[in-house]
């Protein structure tokens, strides 16, 4: 008798109980490793790497397996983090999260992105070889551009924070002050994922002092001064203007890190009759140029006819450069200006070219301008402050003391740096790859002195005979780091007030001008400066007031 | 004439051993499946029965789990046999169907060769066995202990030789051979019984008795597997104890008689019980399929009518099981059933007319009734034979011939599966037929050879299918005597016949009644005015023994004889005819011509209306006769009366042979004969006032019934002429 294929299927595969049960059971193991198969193949498609997925043509989501977020500048310390995250894995460990855009655009951008991990991962590196636990797991959560994408990675670290093998207990990084940035912080801590925000600088991004315990935003903390402490530390550094010698130019994007910085330079005492009123330009985004070139023409010719030398820029990096180029080009070559501006201006060394450094002197090679801002850290700062007082104390008692007993508010972040450095040569020297670190435009230091707070945070906290501890005790540990149980950062002693803010942390003063010769402007410490205008008590305990 | 050389009595088929697998059928191109598509196809009954089609997907299971006994019931050509091998031949590679021909001559043979221990129903049973041992389908085969059991102690008890007695059960070996655990199991445990037969049967020479026996049985109940021991200590008298019923069974079986068609029924009972426990477990829920099946071919010769009486007096004892029994039985009620006192209903299944019944076993128990499920074999349909005719004749466009040749098979056959099948393969030709007869002289093939199909039919429905119980001295006369009783209207008809001298010799002692049993027992449906009840067969018969057109002489000598015996009696009630006056004129219409009939139907013409009714009936009694044969007058006599007479002879002459047209079922229906019968009695009616009313009533009602293909005076053998031919 004719058998035809599917008899034969039949007889084989579905002739007996027993085989339709085999058949069904490989049917069913079948269709498990289909599908598992088919969604691997478009978990491919659609996903970036273990636990990032494609988003808007953004790879979203949560990493810690060395995934470089498609920068290749950034692979090398994600291969570094991964591999130090891979050697704690066995041990009781807790998680810090680093929260800021991992796909810049810009060159700019992906070199301060690679210094901002860089020092994420040699606080990590530090700390997990420390005698304190637990040891720290980093992982990257890349909230999109601009942290629009910001509600697709929060779930993920709410789930990790809750999840008893991630033991996430800190979320840092947030080097933008955006409104998504801080739709982010308030996601967080309300869902109890304690935060620390290590360089936005925006006021929006912190809790008011408050009498009563309330706060905005319950759990957060920040190891940077504001915009507005900025700018005051600017002012009582530089002493009060005349008013006719200095003119606001500010962004009208709405961008809190912009707005902050225009309102503490509008707060700023004038003496002396009114000057030029405050001038504005629109600019399309953070590292947008657009045509904000096009708008500054005739802002610097109003500028050159006002008689003014002194320019308050409340605006991004990526517009100052344009505006100091401008500057630099138009008439009033008979005049040297200052521009001061916030801490973004750090970033400007990374956005400038050998040729926009070269505009900006005059033809016997000296500088036009000079660009003067508050750094959160500059690297020479510990250095030159011990060489000061050691100058100081000779002139006082003409004995030059050793620097080793200059006071411990120097001292303490000198060693922190020391550290920082020798760790940095010994990753080198072992042939760990993290990339070139430059330290002069503070994103490592601040990264990594965040990171490092954020760590005694979770170790001081940690109750004794637990692994690790809750997310609720590390966010109420912010309020007692001061005194003893202060960080000494690489950029200061980080003593925080009850509110989570820094308390007198002292800023670099530090200008940028074009160096004589060909190539990129020189980046010089000028003097630390305190928003209040005194420093930091050298016992770091938080005065009332 | 037939050719003597040619009909030689073949019983049962045995030039076709069972099993081969071989389609027998002749030369004939009928399909095998013809007929059986409700009960073959997928969703049919038997694919129901064995929960499997052909095709070997799963069917819903019809019945269970207590099943009936399937017996096929249905006379001689009906198709029995043909099914119950195309069910072995197209479910056994799907289940495991066992097939057995009760009638097999083998199993005589085989049992001859050792009677002591075996006999024809053991050797049948053990044909079932071996079946189930070489089942290689799913599950693998199905292995026999208990019955191994059984002939291992009916072989024990025989008193045979040590040598006989372990070829014995080396014979009986094959049943245990599954290839699984279990067949690891049953090897070991023939080892033991082997071994144990090696410690008791020392002497070697001696014959297994007395202690020994009782040892050896006892060795065989505790080293078998529990069920075995179950089953033997059920056996009657065993009380429990698997040795003493096997013991019970091997002295039963040695009585003989009574005593050992019971022992052979237990076998069978064991047998069922295997297959049963085959299904039976985990295992067999995995890897088994369907039902297995046990068809009994011949289920009514003497073996197999044991064997069936066995499995349904089980069932009627409550046992219920899941094997599937299907056996063929000629007669529609079976006789070992018919005097079985009963208050339900038995279970019917005409498969060409309804759905399967939804079956359960009858309330009442003790009844071997109950567990039977009667399955009428299927006609044939009008459409079917259309179907094959034309394939037959590769459509021949001869439209109006093959019309003629359809109608005529319809005639002939009855629908009868093998009839038609023998008739389309003579009417391959489409020859000229004015009487349906004349195509069974036309040749069709038996067994290579051409011979009329008239022949052939007779040969494959009478000498090959034997009643089971005609003594072998008469097997051969039978067909002899059938044909010189085929002229018979009623016993009466056929005892005046074998009794006359002419036929005396032939009849050999056997009477007309023994005769009559007999062609009830084959099968053969009876009529209320017919001797030989089925049409088909009569005409058969009546063709061979009125010979060509030109012949007849016994054909009339026998009509001859048959009126001189009706007219040698009184007038009296005859209950075919009204009277025997006009059963005689019957005969004499044929042997010698219508005139004494007419002047019969003349002088008792109710010219007055009195009586008028009866003379109807005796007018349509006369027209009953066959026709005489060669030329057929009868049209130019209803027109042209050739009697001499007066005018009422001779339009009673006119009468009677528009109404014997009328009435010939053997043509096509006569619409001019019709037209005619009502003319004339149109014409008698105004002629003679008084017998009008009856008159102009039988005009409508026979014109009306002529016209509808119906005919006159009904009779059972020829209902189904008139359904569509």
């Amino acid at each position: 008798m004719f058998q035809t294929v599917a008899d034969r299927l039949h007889d084989h595969l579905w002739n007996t109980l027993l085989k339709k049960i085999i058949t069904c059971a490989l049917a069913a193991l079948l269709a498990v490793g289909a599908y598992v198969l088919v969604s691997r193949i478009t978990e491919q498609a659609d996903d970036c790497a273990q636990g990032v997925s494609k988003s808007g043509g953004e790879c979203i989501g949560v990493n810690g397996s060395g995934y470089d977020f498609g920068v290749p500048g950034i692979a090398p310390v994600a291969e570094r983090i991964a591999e130090e995250n891979r050697r704690i894995d066995k041990r009781p460990h807790v998680t810090v999260a680093m929260m800021l855009p991992l796909q810049p655009e810009s060159r700019a951008e992906r070199r301060q992105l690679r210094s901002e991990l860089q020092g994420a991962f040699l606080a990590q590196y530090i700390a997990n070889r420390e005698p304190g636990k637990p040891v720290v797991r980093l992982v990257l959560a890349n909230p999109g551009k601009d942290y629009l994408r910001q509600d697709e990675v929060v779930p993920d670290l709410v789930r990790m924070a809750h999840s008893k093998s991630d033991n996430l207990r800190a979320v840092t990084g947030f080097n933008l002050s955006l409104d998504a940035t801080k739709e982010a912080v308030r996601s967080l801590t309300e869902q109890q994922v304690p935060v620390l925000v290590a360089r936005a600088s925006a006021s929006s991004l912190a809790n008011r002092e408050s009498k009563d315990g309330t706060y905005d935003f319950k759990g957060l903390a920040r190891i940077i001064p504001t915009n507005e402490q900025q700018a005051r530390a600017l002012a009582a550094f530089n002493g009060s203007r005349k008013d006719r010698q200095t003119v606001l130019l500010r962004d009208t994007r709405p961008d809190p890190y912009v707005r902050s910085l225009a309102s503490a330079f509008q707060g700023l005492p004038e003496d002396g009759p009114a000057g030029p009123d405050d001038m504005t330009f629109t600019s399309p985004g953070v590292a947008d140029p657009g045509d904000v070139d096009n708008q500054f023409r005739p802002t610097v010719n109003t500028i050159c006819n006002s008689g003014a030398d002194t320019v308050y820029f409340a605006g991004r990096s990526t517009h100052l450069r344009l505006f100091l180029k401008r500057l630099a080009k138009e008439a009033c070559t008979e005049r040297k200006f200052t521009v001061v501006s916030g801490s973004d201006a750090a970033s400007l060394n990374n956005r400038m070219t050998d040729e926009d450094w070269a505009g900006l002197r005059d033809s016997s090679g000296k500088p036009r301008l000079t660009v003067q801002y508050a750094a959160p850290a500059h690297p020479d700062a510990w250095d030159a402050k011990v060489r000061a007082w050691q100058e100081d104390r000779k002139k006082e008692t003409g004995k030059t003391p050793p620097a080793s007993r200059a006071p411990a508010s120097l001292r303490d972040p000198q060693a922190a740096l020391e550290e920082l450095k020798d760790t940095i040569a010994a990753l080198e020297s072992a042939g760990r790859d993290i990339g070139d670190v430059e330290l002069g435009d503070s994103r490592t230091m601040m990264v990594h002195d965040g990171v490092r707070t954020a760590v005694e945070a979770i170790r001081g906290a940690k109750p004794t005979g637990e692994a690790a501890p809750t997310a609720e005790q590390v966010g109420n540990r912010w309020a007692t780091m001061q005194s003893k149980n202060r960080v000494n950062g690489t950029s200061g002693r980080i003593c925080l007030t009850k509110a989570g803010n820094p308390y007198a942390k002292p800023l670099a003063v530090v200008t940028l001008r074009p160096g004589t010769e060909a190539g990129p402007g020189t980046l010089a410490f000028v003097d630390l400066a305190w928003p209040s205008g005194k420093p930091q008590p050298e016992d770091c305990v938080v005065r009332s007031g | 004439m037939y050719s003597e050389a040619m009909l030689q009595y073949a019983p049962c088929d045995i030039d076709h051993p069972p099993h081969s697998g071989h389609v027998r059928h002749g030369g004939a191109r009928m399909s095998r499946e013809l007929g059986f598509e409700g009960l073959i196809e997928d969703e049919g009954f038997f694919p129901g029965l064995f929960g499997r089609n052909a095709r070997g997907r799963d069917e819903k299971l019809l019945y269970g789990p207590d099943l009936p006994v399937v017996l096929l019931t249905g006379g001689p050509g009906m198709g029995k046999q043909r099914l119950l091998e195309l069910l072995r031949d197209r479910f056994g590679r799907r289940v495991p169907v066992a097939y057995a021909d009760c009638a097999d001559p083998r199993y005589a043979a085989e049992a001859g060769r050792r009677p002591a221990c075996r006999s024809e129903a053991t050797e049948t049973m053990y044909d079932v066995a071996l079946r189930m041992s070489e089942w290689e389908g799913p599950g693998g085969a199905l292995p026999t202990p208990r019955f191994f059991a059984g002939m291992a102690a009916v072989a024990a008890g025989a008193r045979l030789r040590r040598r006989e007695l372990e070829q014995e059960l080396e014979r009986y070996r094959t049943l245990l051979r599954p290839r699984r655990a279990l067949g690891r199991f049953m090897r070991n445990l023939l080892t033991g019984y082997l071994s144990a037969l090696a410690g008791v049967v020392a002497p070697a020479a001696a014959p297994l008795v007395g202690a020994g026996l009782t040892e050896f049985l006892e060795k065989l109940a505790s080293t078998g597997a529990e069920p075995v021991r179950a089953t033997y200590g059920d056996y009657p008298g065993a009380a429990g104890s698997a040795g003493t019923g096997l013991r019970l069974l091997a002295h039963d079986f040695q009585e003989g008689g009574e005593e050992r068609r019971f022992a052979e029924g237990f076998l069978f009972r064991a047998l069922r019980e295997d297959l049963d426990a085959a299904y039976t477990g985990l295992g067999a829920a995995l890897n088994r399929v369907g039902r297995p099946a046990v068809l009994l071919q011949h289920a009514n010769w003497p073996v197999g009518r044991g064997l069936l009486a066995a499995a349904l007096a089980d069932r009627a004892d409550g046992h219920r099981e899941r094997t599937v029994l299907v056996a063929s039985e000629r007669v529609g009620e079976p006789l070992f059933l018919a005097d079985e006192p009963r208050t339900e209903e038995r279970a019917y299944y005409r498969p060409d007319q309804e759905e399967p019944p939804d079956w359960q076993r009858l309330p009442a128990r003790g009844r071997l009734g109950q567990g039977v499920l009667m399955l009428r074999m299927p006609l044939l349909t009008t459409e079917h034979i259309h179907k094959e005719l034309q394939q037959h004749t590769g459509g021949a466009p001869e439209a109006a011939r093959l019309r003629r040749a359809q109608s005529a098979v319809h005639r002939l056959s009855g629908r009868r599966p093998r009839m038609v099948q023998r008739l389309v393969e003579a009417a391959g030709e489409l020859p000229e037929l004015d009487n349906d007869r004349e195509l069974l002289d036309q040749p069709a093939g038996l067994d290579g050879a051409p011979l009329a199909v008239r022949d052939v039919l007779l040969a494959e429905l009478v000498l090959r299918q034997l009643p089971e119980r005609l003594p072998a001295e008469h097997t051969g006369r039978w067909l002899d005597l059938l044909t010189q009783l085929s002229v018979a209207h009623t016993g009466d008809c056929a005892r005046a016949l074998l009794r006359s001298p002419e036929l005396e010799r032939l009849a050999g002692g056997l009477t007309a009644d023994e005769v009559g049993r007999y062609l009830h027992e084959s099968g053969w449906p009876a009529c209320e005015r017919h001797f030989i009840g089925d049409f088909g067969l009569r005409q058969l018969l009546m063709s061979r023994l009125h010979g060509p057109p030109e012949a007849g002489t016994e054909w009339r000598r026998n009509h001859s004889l048959l009126h001189t015996h009706y007219r040698s009696r009184a007038e009296a009630p005859d209950r075919a005819f009204g009277t025997t006056a006009a059963h005689g004129l019957n005969h004499d219409l044929v042997a010698n011509g219508p005139e004494r009939a007419v002047h019969h139907l003349a002088a008792r013409f109710p010219a007055d209306g009195v009586g008028a009714e009866e003379w109807c009936d005796q007018l349509l009694a006369l027209a009953q006769a066959p026709s005489p044969g060669g030329h057929d007058e009868r049209h130019a006599r209803m027109t042209v009366a050739r009697v001499e007479g007066t005018r009422l002879e001779r339009q009673l002459d006119e009468l009677l042979h528009a109404v014997w047209l009328c009435e010939e079922r053997t043509r096509p229906p006569d619409i001019a004969a019709a037209d005619r019968m009502a003319q004339l009695l149109q014409e008698l009616a105004r002629e003679y006032a008084g017998a009008a009313p009856v008159l102009t009533a039988r005009a409508g009602r026979w014109d009306r019934r002529a016209r509808n293909r119906q005919p006159l005076q009904s009779c059972s053998c020829t209902s189904h002429i008139g359904e569509g031919s």
